[in-house]
């Protein structure tokens, strides 16, 4: 048993709780409470926390951590394979380098979960990963696998085949690849669901999950026409489940956005606006859209802002962009957990979930701070900045 | 006149506590004690400095929002030595992310033209706010953009063409700068590109070598040292690995920008310890937005985090601010003194923090913000 006692808890789903305890059986959390538990001291650890603020871990619900490498060379970077628009049978796991400096980055600053992948550059990128940023293999970092198909509207898959003189040039092209797919897909799960004998295709084979709502499209748009393009043809043709990526000027169609219940992961934003589709990046967009109704998680895309300052960007969604501390938290806590369907174990500090808790000994959100300890499924990884 | 009270105000040199700065279009007249007159307007801030100043920035040339022709004019890669560039000609002042810049207190910005070209033209320090760049200019041109990196290579390598390696980027400044000074003795042919360059070989000027590995930075100070030039090290990533030849030459450092993904193999060792360690050797270091690589608008979060390892409030921001302007010898940018320009930006809360906001902005006098 693990004990940490006189911490400022914020659970995120429950307030926070002023000088109090957080009590730890394995993996899980036993019990959180404003009153010392009753506990065998002879076993139990106890750690003071001496007023120090407790969260769940942090989540970054879109990066590509180890599919696009820190301090690599291009011959590291294995996220898009841009030789076809369609691949879905790709598997952002068989690309993960777990041994990239970023997985320490993102640990180090609390973020003990992300969700990577699968880049841009094909209308459908591939199956991506929930995982842990501490590990060593892969397989054992992976919290949930396939977790999401990636797939992506607007500029980027028009910028790539463009260059090929390839189909799609054009947003009518991306949506014709997409729906084409999408038919082809439907029409195989049905033949195979109903015992009929079909031709083994590993693409398909892929988006059987997603018609059996297993897995979520990931679907990477920034402008407004293209986010209602993704959840005309991905919703309301096919009847799947859809996230919206990136959202850039998801504020503008924010009460359609809560009214078709489909969540976003808006970012990111400490960023040069790089394209014409990303003009509207705004830190005050977070706001807009919660305030609408709308689901929303924080992304850094790491790395185009890199995991490291993923605190810093939050940071500017809470001051400058007005959203205030404890919305802000939920943006990298308990909404992202939700949307990617870990909540009932991970996202907040509740009985029953795992113990993944960050400590910090100042506001979160500065640029000062710094992770002081952080405990990965009840062990202690870090204590006092440094590893135990 | 107007006045501004400031809790704390940074004057470029110290933090001085509870003081007030009496100014009006033209000039500051007092600062320190509160006094009584008759002000046009009085304001209240948290925390007041002089602007923010990005040198290397590649603002209004690279434009956002705009992709990658419209609103890309950094970098004229077709001829890897283009000294008769100048950023000026480029600049589009109507990019937001000067708009932007200003409400993150970067008031001023050295814009040079970018990486690709091994000597890439000549630079202009502007105001980030006017009607249009005459407007803007505070100096043009002032610096000269010289590239020693993988960026040249990566260029002019796939089309065959020198430099496709490093003694090949060498090669084109020495030929180049050789040129132009043999040039400068008699002036044979007219040629602009030779000519542009004589304020550099005559000491006017500065060079600035973008490189980011250590051995890049020890070939711009090899080549520097040649040609007897005045210079300063761009990025600098890992310029520690050589701070006693820096130090030794008395070559300053424009470091950053800090909180950039280290995308690149040569990126290896960006980090905010870096600076602290340039500093404590006594070596001039100021910090760049690399804008667009990282939003000028942000510079001043780069100084928090040098702060977070452990250097003082003044010293960090210090590197946004009076050291970038001594690098470019123009120190009353980067200072609030009596008689000095009326230049501020004014903060609620931290300036190099996320829980800060601009909160006033005066430019030569005027409140933008």
């Amino acid at each position: 048993m693990l004990l940490i006692k006189n911490a400022r808890i914020h659970t995120i789903t429950q307030g926070v709780i002023e000088n109090g305890f957080v009590l730890i059986e394995g993996k899980r959390i036993k019990k959180v409470s404003n009153e010392p538990p009753e506990v065998d001291l002879s076993k139990t650890r106890i750690i003071d926390a001496q007023g120090k603020m407790v969260f769940p871990s942090f989540i970054d619900a879109h990066t590509h951590l180890g599919t696009f490498p820190l301090e690599g060379t291009e011959m590291d970077a294995d996220g898009n394979e841009m030789t076809n628009p369609a691949t879905p049978g790709l598997r952002a796991i068989d690309s993960i380098n777990p041994y990239d400096p970023a997985f320490k980055e993102a640990f180090e600053s609390g973020f003990e979960i992300v969700f990577t992948g699968a880049g841009s550059g094909n209308v459908i990128g591939g199956l991506s990963v929930t995982m842990k940023t501490y590990g060593n293999i892969v397989d054992e970092m992976v919290i949930k696998n396939p977790a999401g198909l990636k797939c992506a509207f607007g500029e980027n898959p028009k910028r790539v085949y463009s260059s090929k003189n390839q189909l799609p040039t054009t947003r009518m092209g991306t949506a014709k690849v997409f729906r084409e797919t999408l038919y082809k897909g439907k029409n195989y799960y049905e033949k195979k669901k109903s015992g009929e004998k079909v031709d083994f295709d590993l693409n398909m084979e892929s988006l059987f999950l997603v018609f059996d709502h297993k897995i979520p499209l990931r679907i990477h748009s920034h402008r407004a026409d293209d986010i209602v393009t993704a959840i005309r043809i991905a919703k309301h043709e096919f009847g799947l489940d859809v996230v919206i990526e990136h959202g850039t000027d998801s504020a503008k169609i924010r009460d359609f956005l809560a009214k078709e219940n489909v969540p976003v992961i808006l970012g990111p934003i400490l960023d040069v606006s790089p394209k014409v589709e990303t003009k509207p990046n705004s830190f005050e967009n977070p706001k807009k859209l919660v305030e609408a109704g709308v689901k929303v998680a924080l992304m850094t895309d790491h790395p185009v802002v890199s995991i490291g300052y993923a605190l810093i960007q939050a940071g500017l969604v809470a001051y400058e962009g007005k959203l205030g501390f404890d919305e802000t938290l939920k943006l990298i806590t308990i909404n992202p957990a939700q949307i990617l369907g870990i909540d009932s174990d991970y996202g907040s500090i509740e009985e029953g979930k795992v113990a993944n808790l960050v400590m910090f000994d100042r506001n979160p959100f500065s640029v000062l701070s710094k992770a002081d300890t952080v405990l990965l499924e009840g062990e202690v990884i870090i204590e006092g900045g440094k590893y135990v | 006149m107007y006045k501004i009270y400031a809790k704390k105000l940074f004057n470029g040199e110290e933090i001085l506590e509870d003081r007030v700065v009496v100014f009006d279009e033209e000039k500051i007249f007092h600062i320190g004690e509160d006094i009584n007159d008759n002000f046009k307007e009085v304001y209240n801030v948290d925390f007041l400095m002089p602007p923010i100043i990005d040198l290397g920035s590649g603002i209004g040339l690279k434009e956002e929002s705009l992709g990658r022709i419209e609103g890309d004019d950094l970098d004229e890669a077709t001829n890897p030595a283009t000294p008769e560039l100048f950023a000026a000609d480029g600049v589009n002042p109507y990019d937001e992310a000067f708009e932007k810049a200003v409400k993150g207190g970067s008031l001023i910005s050295l814009i040079l033209p970018g990486n690709a070209n091994p000597i890439g033209g000549h630079g202009v320090l502007v105001y980030n706010r006017g009607k249009h760049i005459l407007d803007m200019t505070i100096e043009n041109p002032l610096g000269v953009k010289f590239s020693i990196n993988t960026e040249p290579k990566s260029t002019y390598g796939p089309k065959g063409k020198t430099p496709m390696t490093r003694m090949g980027i060498a090669y084109l400044i020495r030929d180049t700068l050789y040129k132009a000074k043999e040039y400068n003795k008699e002036r044979k042919e007219f040629s602009l590109g030779f000519e542009s360059l004589i304020p550099l070989l005559e000491g006017k000027d500065l060079a600035f070598f973008a490189s980011f590995r250590a051995d890049d930075i020890a070939t711009s100070i090899r080549i520097g040292e040649e040609f007897g030039l005045r210079m300063a090290i761009l990025y600098g990533v890992q310029s520690n690995m050589v701070k006693d030849l820096l130090k030794e030459r008395n070559i300053p450092v424009v470091y950053g920008p800090i909180m950039f993904p280290r995308w690149s193999i040569e990126l290896k060792g960006l980090s905010p310890k870096v600076p602290l360690e340039l500093i404590s050797e006594g070596i001039l270091t100021a910090l760049t937005s690399g804008h667009p690589m990282f939003p000028s608008k942000y510079l001043r979060l780069n100084a928090g985090l040098l702060i977070k390892e452990g250097l003082s409030e003044v010293e960090a921001l210090k590197t946004i601010t009076l050291i970038p302007a001594k690098i470019i010898g123009k120190e009353n940018l980067g200072k609030i003194e009596k008689d000095g320009l009326p230049n501020f930006v004014g903060f609620d809360g931290a300036p190099y923090d996320t829980t800060g906001i601009v909160s006033l902005v005066f430019m030569k006098g005027v409140r933008v913000i």
